[in-house]
This record gives C-alpha cells, sequence and structure tokens, in this order.
C-alpha cells in the first residue's frame, strides 16, 4: 500500500464513516499508533462535519479532499475544501476551566484537533481551504 | 466504524439511591450520538442519585459524544445527581484531559475506585 492515502468526499454526512473504513485499513497497514491514528479519525470526522456544516453557501455537491501521507517519524494530514473561508486558528480555544454549564456549545471538535496535532496550519490557496495537521510517529 | 452497544443496569443502593449504569462498546460519533441520547433522556428524566459511564469498551469519542456527556452531567446537577465515568481506555482519558476535568464531573481509573467512592457517598447521604 502506498506512504499515501487521498480520499474525496462529497459534502454529504454519510460520506464520513466510509471515509474513516477506507482510512482505518490504510492506517492499520502502516501500523500507526493508536494516538495518531486516533486523530487521524477525530480530523476526517470533525473537518469534514465542520465543513458540510457551515463551509457553503450554495446548495451544489462539493468535493472535500482528505490526504494521509506516511513519513519516516510524521503522520501529514491535510483537507482541502472550496467552501467560504475558514481560519481555523482563528477561533478561539474553549475555556475548559469553566463549570459545565457555562460551556459554550461549540469549538470543542478543533479545540482536541489542535491539541492532539503536533502542527496544525491554516491557508487560503486558490480560492481553497487548506488545513495541516501534523503528528510525530512515536 | 459507526458502531455503538449500549448496555443499561439499574440498581438501587443501601439508601435508597437509584445508581444507573450506562455501559458503552464502539464508537460514539457523529452517526451513533443520536442512539445514545435517545436512551440517555429517560434515564436522567428519572433523576438517578448516580449516574455512571463505564466506558470500558468505548474505543473512539468525538465532540458531538463529549458534549452530550456535558449535557448529561449538566442535566443531573439540576436534580443534585452524580455523573461519573470509568475505566478510560487510553485514547478516551487523552480526550477528557483536554476537555479539562471538571469539578462536576468525576473520572475514576477503575470499578475499585469508583465503588469505593460510591461507598462513601452512601455513607455521607442525608436525604
Amino acid at each position: 500500500m502506498d506512504d499515501r492515502l487521498t480520499l474525496r468526499l462529497r459534502n454529504h454526512f454519510d460520506e464520513i464513516p466510509a471515509a474513516n473504513d477506507t482510512a482505518n485499513e490504510w492506517l492499520e497497514y502502516h501500523a500507526i499508533p493508536p494516538s495518531a491514528a486516533y486523530l487521524a479519525n477525530l480530523a476526517i470526522e470533525e473537518l469534514s462535519t465542520n465543513c458540510i456544516k457551515y463551509g457553503y453557501s450554495d446548495q451544489e455537491v462539493h468535493l472535500i479532499t482528505v490526504e494521509l501521507e506516511k513519513l519516516p517519524h510524521e503522520l501529514i494530514l491535510t483537507f482541502i475544501d472550496d467552501g467560504n473561508a475558514f481560519d481555523p486558528l482563528q477561533q478561539l480555544a474553549p475555556d475548559t476551566t469553566l463549570p459545565v454549564e457555562d460551556r459554550p456549545i461549540g469549538g470543542l471538535g478543533l479545540h482536541l484537533l489542535r491539541q492532539m496535532s503536533d502542527d496544525f496550519a491554516y491557508a487560503r490557496i486558490n480560492e481553497k481551504n487548506q488545513v495541516t495537521l501534523r503528528k510525530k510517529l512515536t | 466504524m459507526n458502531a455503538l452497544t449500549i448496555n443499561i443496569r439499574q440498581k438501587t443502593n443501601p439508601t435508597g439511591q437509584t445508581e444507573t449504569t450506562i455501559a458503552l462498546d464502539g464508537n460514539l460519533d457523529n452517526a451513533t450520538v443520536a442512539s445514545l441520547e435517545i436512551r440517555l433522556m429517560p434515564l436522567i428524566a428519572a433523576k438517578p442519585a448516580q449516574l455512571i459511564f463505564d466506558l470500558t469498551g468505548l474505543k473512539y469519542v468525538t465532540s458531538s459524544g463529549i458534549r452530550l456527556f456535558f449535557m448529561a452531567v449538566k442535566k443531573q446537577k439540576l436534580h443534585l445527581g452524580q455523573t461519573s465515568f470509568v475505566n478510560l481506555q487510553p485514547q478516551i482519558q487523552e480526550v477528557f484531559n483536554i476537555m479539562g476535568s471538571l469539578p462536576d464531573m468525576s473520572v475514576f481509573r477503575d470499578q475499585a475506585e469508583l465503588d469505593s467512592y460510591l461507598l462513601a457517598r452512601q455513607r455521607t447521604y442525608e436525604p
């Protein structure tokens, strides 16, 4: 199996479990450690969900591209969508010291991804959002 | 990917308190969270003194699952009920650590630790 896996999801929630199934076969084949594999699954679910929910102002079908790449000591996850410009790094982290009833409902998914990854980057390139997560393989 | 098995046990402890245990097996994600919510709501509406999530078999949780856990804690607080989480697998423990520990949300390493906590609660319980 190749060191790189490319997934293309239509902007529909039903696409996410199948994408994660395919990702899991690839992650298992490459013996990716549990914490990095967890991050990959979580990123596919959280970022695709955000994009499908908030990313588009029209009713058209769009494709979200997810690329997983295994380097010798690192897993790189890249998400590209043609939705509205959205920089996840501009979202404030939730205050996790607040009592539960005062917690805001949003932002938990992005907060998890930022905390679990070693690097989290965003770029707007050619009218597309590109989010790149890196996780060391230890 | 998207399978979740839910097992529910209920018992009344010697002080007459209801202990409701929800054992989760599999993945708690966007595709399965509604199946838990629909089982959870009537259990919480019955106002158990102790609501316990046994996470021994939980392999994966997303932010939607965490939000449901938070909602359970919040609803339990309305009738002064406790909510506990026990037997978290390492990846789930990491997610909980990132979310921050809550004073009203107790996490226990294993069943023995939970049992001693519940026993202490019974001793101090004054209806």
